[in-house]
C-alpha cells in the first residue's frame, strides 16, 4: 500500500463504503430538487436531461445485448410520443396510463422491426433503421386523420395529482413532471441493469454474434434478439411519451422525431460510454451542457475584436463548435466519458473481484485482473 | 405510354445522382469499411466551392476544381480524422463521421457568410426549347447532361480499378486489408486515395444537383444522401455497377411511386417508398442484390 | 557464405504478451533455412515479426541494411517477400490479378511474360486464370500464394508452414518447387514448419523453437540424427 494505485479487494468494508457514496453522491444530485428551490425551466432541464438518458439507455441495451447498432430509434421515440398525444386528446386517458400504452405499442413496432433486423448485419441494419427514421415523419404527415398532420397536436398537460402537495400551476406542473422523467428513467435503468446482468444476458454478451455458440449453451438468439430489439423500442418509446408532455404537444416539425432525433440518442451513448450502463445518464447530462455552452457561444462579447470581426455575418458557429468537440472528444475518448473515467480511476484504485471459489490466498492477489478492463468495453461496443 | 417514359425519364436523372453519390459511398466502403454518413455533406460543401470558382472562372472548369478541391479535403479527412479515431474504436468512427455530417452541414454557410440559397448557373443548355422529344415524353438537355456525366464517370471509374495498379491495389485492399501490405502495398495511401476519389465523385454529384436546382444551398443533400444510400445498399455496397444500376432503378422506381399514386404516395413519400423498397429487398437478399458474401466490419 | 539475414535480440508478441524472447539466427545468400517447432512456439511469430507486420524489437538486419523499423509494406519492396499461413490471398481478386498484385512494387515491364511463365509452372493456374482466387482449394491457394510472393521478385522468401492442410503429395509438391526456386534463382528461403520430415529434406541448416528461444541449431544432415530432434519432431 501507500503506492497509488491503492488496491481494495470487492465486497470488503472498504468497497461498500466506496458504493455507499457513490449511490449517496448520485442520489443528492438526482434528489437535488427535494432540498432547494428550483424554478420551473430547471426542472424541465433536468426532465430534458432524463429523457434523453432514457433513450439513450435504451439503445445501450441494443447494442449491449446485441451488438446492433440503431439510427431509428427517433422512430419509437415519436410513436411513444404520438400514441400519449392521441390516447390524451382523442381517448381522454390519463397521461400516466398511456406511457404503459406507449411501451405496449413501441414494443410491438420494435418486434416488427427486430424480426427483419435478425437477418441483418452492421450496415444493412445501419441502413434499415436509418430508412425507418427518415420515414417516419413522412407518414405522420402523410396520415394527418390519426395524427393532425403537420399542425401536429398540441395541449397535452400531465397536472399533477393533488396527494402530490405540489403547487398549483406551471411551476407544479414542470417538478411533478421531472419526478416523472426521473422515475421512467430509473426503472428504465433497473431494467436495462436487470437484462444485463441476467444469465442470458451474460450469455448473450458472452457470445454475441455467435448463433451457434449461442445454440449451445442453450439459448435461442433468435428469439432473445427480437424481444430486446421490441424492450428497447419499448423503453425509448415511454422516453417520446414524457417528452410530448413536457412539450406539451407532438409536431412531425420536431427534430427528435427526425433522425436527427435518432443521431441525438447515438451521439449521448457514445459520449457517456456505451459499454456501460451509467454511460447513457452521464452522456445525457453532458450532452446537454454542451448543447447549452455551445448555443451560448454567439453572445461574443469577451472575444477579441478582430475574432468578432471575423465572426460576423457567419452562422451556424453553435454547430460547428459542437461537431468539432465531438470530433476531438472521439480521439481523447473513444470509450466515451464513463471509459475515460474508469481509465484514470484505475490509476488511482483498483477493485479486486473475489473468486467465486474461496481460496484465501488468492483473494486480494495484486496479479488479478481489474473490475473491466477498457481494452474489453472497446470490444463489447462492436460488432 | 407517354406519361410512363415521362416519369422515366426524369426519374432517369435523379436516379444518376443517386448513381453518383452511391458510388461514393460505395468507393468509401470498399477501401476502410465504412458508411461515411458526412458523404452528402462534403458533395454538398464542394457544389459550394463550385459556385465559388465558378464567379471567376467558367463553371464547368469550376466543377473540375472543385472536385479537385474535394479529393484533397477528402484524403485529409481520411489521414487525420477517420484513420486515428478508427485505430481506438471502430463504433467512434460512426460517431465523427456524424460529427462530419453535422458540421460540414454547418461549415458552409459559415465560410461564405450565406443564409439563403445562392444562384447556380445550369451546366447544360436549358432554356425552353432544350429538350428531344421521344413517344410522347419531353427528355430535357440538362437531364440528359447528367445521366451522360455519371456514365462516363462510372465508366473511368471503372477502368481505374480494373486496368490500373492504383485501381488492382484499391481492389486488392478492398479483398483483404490484412495481406495488402505483404505485396507491398501501402495501405495507409489507398486509404486516402480511396476517400479522395470517393470525395471527388460526390463533388462531381453534387454539381449537378446545384445545376438541376440552379442553386446552392446548405440542405441541398439531405434526402438526396438517403436515397443514394439505400441505392449503395441495394447494390450490395460493394459493388460499382451495383449502385450505377440501384441508383438508375430507385430514381425511376420513386418517380413513378409518387406520379402513378398521387394519393398514396404522392411527394410526401416520394424519398420513403426507396427506402421501403430497400428494407424489403434486405429482407429477401440480406446483402443486397449485387453484394458478394463476405465477412463485414462495421 | 555471407548472411543475407541477421537476426539478433528478437523480442515480439501481441500487446503485452511477449511470445519471442530474443532470438538469434541468420539465413546465408542462397540458404534454405528451417525453423522447426511444436505449436505456439512462436513460429508464426517469427515470420511476422521479420515481415513486419506486428511490432518487435531487436536487430534485423538484411542485405546490410536494418529493416526492424521498416513497416510491411517497405520490407517488400527491401526484397522480402512473405507467404502468409492460411494463404492470405485476395479471394475477390481473380488469380491472374492475385499474380499482378504480387508484382505491384515492380517497376520493370516484365510483369506480363512472369505471370505467363507462372502458368507453365503451374498449368492448373492458368486453366483458372480468370477465376477469382477464393474458388480455387487449398493447395492451388498454396501455389498461388507462393506464386504471388515470388512475382515481386525477393532475394529471400518467408514462408509460414505451407504444408499446413494439404495433402501429402501436394505438399511435397511444393516443396520441390522451393527447392527449385532455390536452385534456379538463388532465392534464399526462411521456412517454418511443423512438418519436419519433407523441411528437413530441403533444408540447408535448422533452428528449433521451444516456447520462444532457440533451443537448438545445426546443419539439417546433423540434426537428422540427433535422437532428441529426431523424437520430438520426426517421430520414429
Amino acid at each position: 500500500m501507500g503506492r497509488l494505485p491503492v488496491r481494495i479487494g470487492a465486497r470488503t468494508p472498504p468497497h461498500w463504503v466506496l458504493r455507499a457514496v457513490g449511490v449517496l453522491a448520485v442520489g443528492w444530485f438526482l434528489l437535488l430538487p427535494i432540498f432547494q428551490d428550483r424554478r420551473p425551466n430547471e426542472y424541465g432541464e433536468l426532465t430534458d436531461i432524463c429523457i434523453l438518458a432514457l433513450a439513450a439507455l435504451s439503445l445501450n441495451l441494443l447494442i449491449g445485448f446485441t451488438g446492433q447498432i440503431s439510427i431509428g430509434h427517433s422512430a419509437f421515440f415519436g410513436v411513444g410520443a404520438y400514441t400519449t398525444a392521441i390516447l390524451i386528446t382523442d381517448h381522454g386517458w390519463s397521461p400516466g396510463w398511456t406511457f404503459l400504452a406507449s411501451a405496449v405499442v413501441c414494443f410491438g413496432v420494435g418486434v416488427l422491426v427486430g424480426i427483419p433486423a435478425l437477418r441483418l448485419k452492421g450496415l444493412y441494419l445501419v441502413l434499415v433503421t436509418l430508412a425507418l427514421a427518415q420515414i417516419f415523419p413522412a407518414l405522420v404527415r402523410k396520415f394527418d386523420w390519426l395524427t393532425g398532420g403537420s399542425r401536429g397536436i398540441t395541449g397535452l398537460r400531465y397536472e399533477q395529482p393533488s396527494w402530490t402537495g405540489l403547487p398549483d400551476g406551471r411551476a407544479g406542473r414542470s417538478e411533478w413532471l421531472y419526478w416523472v422523467a426521473l422515475a421512467m428513467l430509473a426503472i428504465g435503468y433497473v431494467i436495462v441493469r436487470n437484462l444485463v446482468k441476467s444469465r442470458v444476458g451474460r450469455s448473450m454478451v458472452a457470445v454475441r454474434d455467435n448463433a451457434t455458440a449461442a445454440a449451445v449453451m442453450g439459448i435461442n438468439v433468435a428469439v432473445t434478439k427480437t424481444v430486446v430489439f421490441g424492450i428497447s423500442a419499448g423503453l425509448c418509446g415511454v422516453a417520446g411519451s414524457v417528452f410530448a408532455l413536457r412539450q406539451t404537444q407532438a409536431n412531425p416539425e420536431t427534430q427528435m422525431f427526425t433522425i436527427l432525433g435518432s443521431i441525438v440518442f447515438l451521439v449521448i451513448m457514445v459520449i457517456g460510454g456505451a459499454a456501460s450502463l451509467l454511460g447513457p445518464i452521464v452522456g445525457a447530462f453532458a450532452y446537454y451542457r454542451f448543447d447549452e455552452f455551445t448555443r451560448a457561444l454567439p453572445d461574443k462579447s469577451y472575444l477579441p475584436e478582430f475574432v468578432q470581426d471575423f465572426l460576423t455575418g457567419r452562422p451556424n458557429l453553435a454547430t460547428i463548435v459542437f461537431a468539432s468537440l465531438l470530433i476531438l472528444l472521439m480521439f481523447v475518448a473513444p470509450l466515451g466519458l464513463v471509459g475515460l473515467a474508469k481509465r484514470l480511476a484505475r490509476k488511482v484504485l483498483i477493485v479486486i473481484p473475489r473468486l467465486p471459489v474461496a481460496v484465501p490466498v488468492e483473494v486480494g492477489d495484486p496479479d488479478l485482473p481489474p473490475d473491466d478492463l477498457p481494452a474489453d468495453d472497446a470490444n463489447v461496443a462492436l460488432n | 405510354m407517354a406519361r410512363f417514359l415521362q416519369y422515366f425519364f426524369n426519374g432517369l436523372s435523379n436516379g444518376a445522382i443517386y448513381s453518383l453519390l452511391a458510388l461514393s459511398l460505395v468507393i468509401v466502403y470498399r477501401g476502410s469499411g465504412h458508411l461515411n454518413f458526412a458523404q452528402g455533406e462534403m458533395a454538398m460543401v464542394s457544389a459550394f466551392f463550385a459556385w465559388w470558382y465558378g464567379r471567376s472562372m467558367p463553371i464547368w472548369l469550376a466543377v473540375i476544381a472543385a472536385a479537385v478541391t474535394a479529393f484533397v479535403l477528402g484524403a485529409l479527412i481520411e489521414r487525420f480524422i477517420i484513420r486515428p479515431i478508427g485505430l481506438r474504436s471502430p463504433f467512434a468512427v460512426v460517431v465523427a463521421a456524424i460529427g462530419l455530417f453535422l458540421g460540414l452541414n454547418a461549415l458552409a454557410p459559415f465560410a461564405w457568410r450565406v443564409t439563403n440559397p445562392q444562384p447556380f448557373k445550369s451546366l447544360f443548355p436549358n432554356d425552353a426549347g432544350d429538350f428531344v422529344r421521344i413517344g410522347g415524353a419531353t427528355w430535357r438537355y440538362e437531364r440528359i447532361g447528367i445521366l451522360v456525366v455519371m456514365l462516363v464517370l462510372a465508366a473511368l471509374l471503372f477502368l481505374l480499378f480494373q486496368r490500373t495498379k492504383l485501381g488492382l491495389s484499391m481492389r486488392a485492399v478492398a479483398s483483404n486489408p490484412e495481406s495488402a501490405p505483404l505485396v507491398g502495398i501501402k495501405t495507409g495511401q489507398v486509404l486516402m486515395v480511396s476517400w479522395g476519389l470517393a470525395a471527388f465523385v460526390g463533388a462531381v454529384g453534387g454539381a449537378m444537383v446545384a445545376s438541376v436546382n440552379t442553386n446552392v444551398d446548405a440542405a441541398m443533400m439531405f434526402t438526396i444522401f438517403f436515397s443514394a444510400a439505400a441505392a449503395a445498399t441495394l447494390g450490395g455496397f460493394d459493388s460499382l455497377g451495383g449502385a450505377v444500376l440501384s441508383g438508375l432503378a430507385l430514381g425511376a422506381i420513386e418517380n413513378m411511386a409518387a406520379g402513378y399514386f398521387p394519393d398514396l404516395i404522392g411527394q410526401e413519400l416520394r424519398f420513403s417508398s426507396s427506402l421501403l423498397i430497400i428494407m424489403i429487398v434486405l429482407l429477401v437478399r440480406p446483402s443486397g442484390l449485387f453484394g458478394s458474401q463476405r465477412v463485414e466490419r462495421v | 557464405m555471407t548472411a543475407l539475414l541477421e537476426v539478433a535480440g528478437l523480442q515480439a508478441g501481441y500487446g503485452p504478451v511477449e511470445v519471442l524472447h530474443g532470438l538469434d539466427f541468420t539465413v546465408g545468400d542462397g540458404e534454405i533455412v528451417v525453423i522447426l517447432g511444436a505449436n505456439g512456439a512462436g513460429k508464426t511469430t517469427t515470420i511476422r515479426a521479420v515481415s513486419g507486420t506486428i511490432h518487435r524489437r531487436g536487430s534485423i538486419v538484411y542485405d546490410g541494411q536494418d529493416i526492424g523499423r521498416l513497416a510491411a509494406d517497405a520490407i517488400v519492396v527491401a526484397g522480402v517477400a512473405q507467404v502468409p499461413q492460411g494463404r492470405g490471398t485476395f479471394v475477390d481478386l481473380s488469380v491472374e490479378d492475385n499474380l499482378r498484385v504480387g508484382a505491384i512494387t515492380r517497376k520493370d515491364g516484365a510483369v506480363d511474360e512472369d505471370v505467363d511463365r507462372w502458368f507453365e509452372v503451374f498449368p492448373r493456374l492458368g486453366e483458372r486464370r480468370g477465376q477469382k482466387a477464393g474458388s480455387l482449394s487449398g493447395g492451388e491457394q498454396q501455389m498461388l500464394a507462393i506464386a504471388r510472393a515470388v512475382m515481386s521478385k525477393p532475394r529471400l522468401l518467408l514462408c509460414d508452414e505451407p504444408s499446413l492442410g494439404l495433402a501429402p503429395l501436394i505438399v511435397e509438391e511444393l516443396f520441390r518447387m522451393l527447392q527449385r526456386l532455390n536452385a534456379e534463382q538463388g532465392m534464399s528461403i526462411l521456412l517454418v514448419e511443423q512438418n519436419a520430415n519433407l523441411a528437413m529434406d530441403i533444408a540447408n541448416r535448422v533452428y528449433v523453437l521451444e516456447t520462444g528461444r532457440i533451443a537448438a541449431t545445426g546443419d539439417a544432415a546433423t540434426m537428422r540424427d540427433d535422437d532428441s530432434i529426431r523424437k520430438a519432431y520426426l517421430g520414429y
